[in-house]
């Protein structure tokens, strides 16, 4: 069962910031390439990255470099040129922060072609 | 103003480093001799950047510590993002990774971090975009079939 909400997913794409910032998980919609669109306010303060100088960066790169490996931007950039993304995981943050576990969902919606990166918190 | 040997003295103080990095060490599940050993080489870090800024504390020194400072700072970059790949790797492989890894990578951020207050966030964006366009253009080598192991 998916950390994410079925409810939360059936909204995507239309999340509007102040729904984003009142979900209990991180959301960052990013582009094609991985730029920002849309940071939520969990996620930015879970990372410690204010939401200014986050969105118009690109994520895997810039903004969470322990994402840019073939585990997290490969299976991204795989899913967006294949059309289709629905993955979740485990993973772990370290950068700027203690040891944060985590479980991650890409998810890519087809019909709005936008992608989202959903970030959960998960026990040790 | 301070000079930079100056603010990279108060940014290597042992006094704050080496608290966090055992506030770190005792984050996860390490044992009594793991915690020592992460506590030991962040005072050892610590220790050579006040070398570092004790050797170049002239004036006419400031534009090869600035030089220095961001070389250090790809070092721990480059240190938390091989710590990182074994963690991620090690979780998606075995479900779980070894806990002195994530203490490490940890550890190295928090430095990192601590020098970036000394760096311009313009070099600090072109130091991180070049140390991804760097290794992005030899995984592209690799794929190529332009990068061969030496023997």
């Amino acid at each position: 069962m998916s950390f994410v909400p079925s409810q939360f997913m059936s909204q995507i794409p239309s999340i509007a910031r102040s729904h984003a910032d009142d979900q209990p998980f991180g959301i960052v919609q990013v582009d094609d390439t991985g730029v920002i669109k849309l940071y939520n306010r969990f996620e930015s303060e879970m990372a410690g990255v204010a939401v200014s100088s986050a969105e118009g960066r690109n994520f895997f790169t810039q903004v969470a470099p322990c994402t840019n490996n073939r585990l997290m931007f490969g299976k991204f950039k795989d899913g967006v040129a294949k059309g289709e993304l629905d993955s979740e995981f485990n993973y772990t943050f370290t950068y700027k922060m203690k040891p944060t576990n985590v479980q991650i969902r890409l998810y890519r919606h087809a019909p709005s072609a936008t992608n989202w990166v959903l970030v959960g918190l998960r026990a040790a | 103003m301070r000079s930079l040997a100056e603010q990279l003295i108060a940014v290597a103080d042992p006094s704050i480093i080496i608290p966090t990095s055992r506030n770190i060490a005792e984050s996860v599940d390490l044992s009594a001799e793991e915690r020592d050993s992460l506590v030991a080489d962040a005072a050892s870090l610590s220790a050579q950047i006040l070398a570092l800024a004790s050797s170049l504390q002239d004036p006419d020194d400031e534009l090869d510590l600035y030089r220095s400072l961001a070389a250090l700072w790809l070092e721990l970059r480059f240190t938390w993002q091989r710590q990182n790949m074994v963690a991620n790797y090690d979780t998606i492989r075995t479900g779980t990774c070894a806990p002195i890894v994530l203490a490490r990578a940890s550890a190295a951020s928090y430095l990192l971090m601590r020098l970036e207050s000394l760096l311009a966030r313009e070099h600090l964006d072109k130091l991180g975009d070049t140390a991804v366009e760097l290794l992005d253009g030899l995984r592209t080598n690799v794929v190529t079939g332009n990068l061969h192991v030496a023997a």
